[in-house]
């Protein structure tokens, strides 16, 4: 086989793909015959395998949903589809087996890579149902029909008592700062009590000296909680921002 | 080779390979600068490429060689960041390789 033959085979695999790929295609890998020169020829040739494999890698990674199924790594893609050709077992025709090499990509789109290497072997990617769409979202709508009188009150309840948890914990610490600031409050009230009171020179001395001691403590109290204020806020706010992403994002939560 | 190149990491070879070069590389050149690094396929290439292009992580322009067009690859600005998140992923990853095969697996 020539280059000429080869970008044939090549164009009448590709007929199934839109044409604007197509062309994209046929046009990369004509400038590579080029590059790589005449006398590199039947090396490119024995490389890219069989316009059959590269169609297949072509249009593997073009079928509509290969963005959220499976995986490929380079060698998945070359070794395994001649192993598999020769096996019997595998049904099937090239475009079907394109199908489970696609990119692992929903991630990376939106953050970038986030570790999803991962292997599955023939038997596994044989043995999964060939379910329509529209039979799985009719089960799923279903399913929440069936489940929602349950459900839904269940939810509800269970963010009712985060929410309370939540603003018990906010309240709680804004509670520690309102009790030292009337600690130190008290505190002057019991030394201008002191003061004013006709009970005698010592007792009134003892009252304004208890007082100032109230005043002292309460407001070191106040700098206190303000202080656990500024640490513990932020952290539960982050606490809980996190805990929401994790529906969305997956695992990874950002610190 | 024993380890196999998920997508996700053959996508940050290429685009490093591809940033490498300030006046963008052509296709030939791409495959014959990521076999050098990983043992992959030719084949493989062109869907990553038309993938990052389609991305906007690459940009495409053909320009005259030798009297002929070639197309030419650049790394574009939201390439570049993905290929910065690229790399910083792979020095938490690899770390945690290092550290696990070093036997000190420090929390």
């Amino acid at each position: 086989m020539n280059r000429k033959d080869f970008m044939a085979k090549l164009e009448q695999l590709l007929r199934s793909i839109p044409a604007e790929e197509r062309r994209e295609a046929l046009q990369y890998y004509e400038y590579y015959f080029d590059d790589a020169g005449a006398e590199h020829e039947e090396e490119v040739i024995q490389e890219l395998g069989s316009p059959e494999k590269v169609a297949t890698m072509i249009g593997a990674d073009l079928k509509p949903g290969s963005e959220e199924n499976g995986e490929f790594t380079e060698h998945g893609f070359t070794d395994e589809r001649f192993e598999e050709k020769e096996t019997p077992a595998m049904r099937g025709d090239h475009t079907k087996r394109g199908d489970r090499y696609s990119f692992h990509q929903e991630e990376n789109q939106n953050r970038g890579y986030s570790g999803s290497y991962g292997y599955e072997n023939g038997a596994d990617r044989q043995a999964k149902p060939r379910t329509s769409k529209t039979l799985k979202v009719l089960l799923i709508v279903a399913i929440i029909l069936v489940v929602s009188p349950v459900a839904v009150p269940v939810i509800l309840g269970v963010a009712a008592v985060v929410f309370g948890l939540v603003v018990a914990a906010f309240v709680m610490f804004a509670a520690f700062v309102i009790a030292a600031v009337a600690v130190a409050v008290s505190g002057i009230a019991v030394v201008i009590a002191g003061m004013i009171a006709s009970i005698g020179l010592p007792s009134a001395l003892m009252t304004v000296g208890i007082g100032l001691l109230m005043f002292t403590l309460g407001a070191i109290a106040t700098v206190a909680t303000v202080k656990l204020c500024m640490v513990m806020y932020p952290a539960m706010v982050r606490i809980i921002v996190n805990i929401c992403r994790i529906p969305f994002h997956g695992r990874k939560a950002v610190v | 080779m024993v380890f196999n190149t998920g997508a996700a990491l053959l996508d940050a070879i290429v685009l490093a390979v591809v940033s490498g070069e300030t006046e963008g590389t052509y296709g030939y050149k791409i495959t014959q600068d990521v076999r050098r690094a990983i043992d992959v396929s030719e084949s493989t290439l062109y869907p990553v490429l038309r993938r990052l292009q389609k991305d906007e992580c690459l940009e495409v322009y053909d320009r005259q060689f030798d009297g002929r067009n070639r197309r030419y690859y650049k790394v574009t600005e939201k390439g570049m960041a993905q290929l910065n998140l690229y790399k910083i992923e792979w020095k938490n990853y690899s770390k945690k390789i290092q550290d696990i095969f070093e036997g000190g697996v420090t929390a």
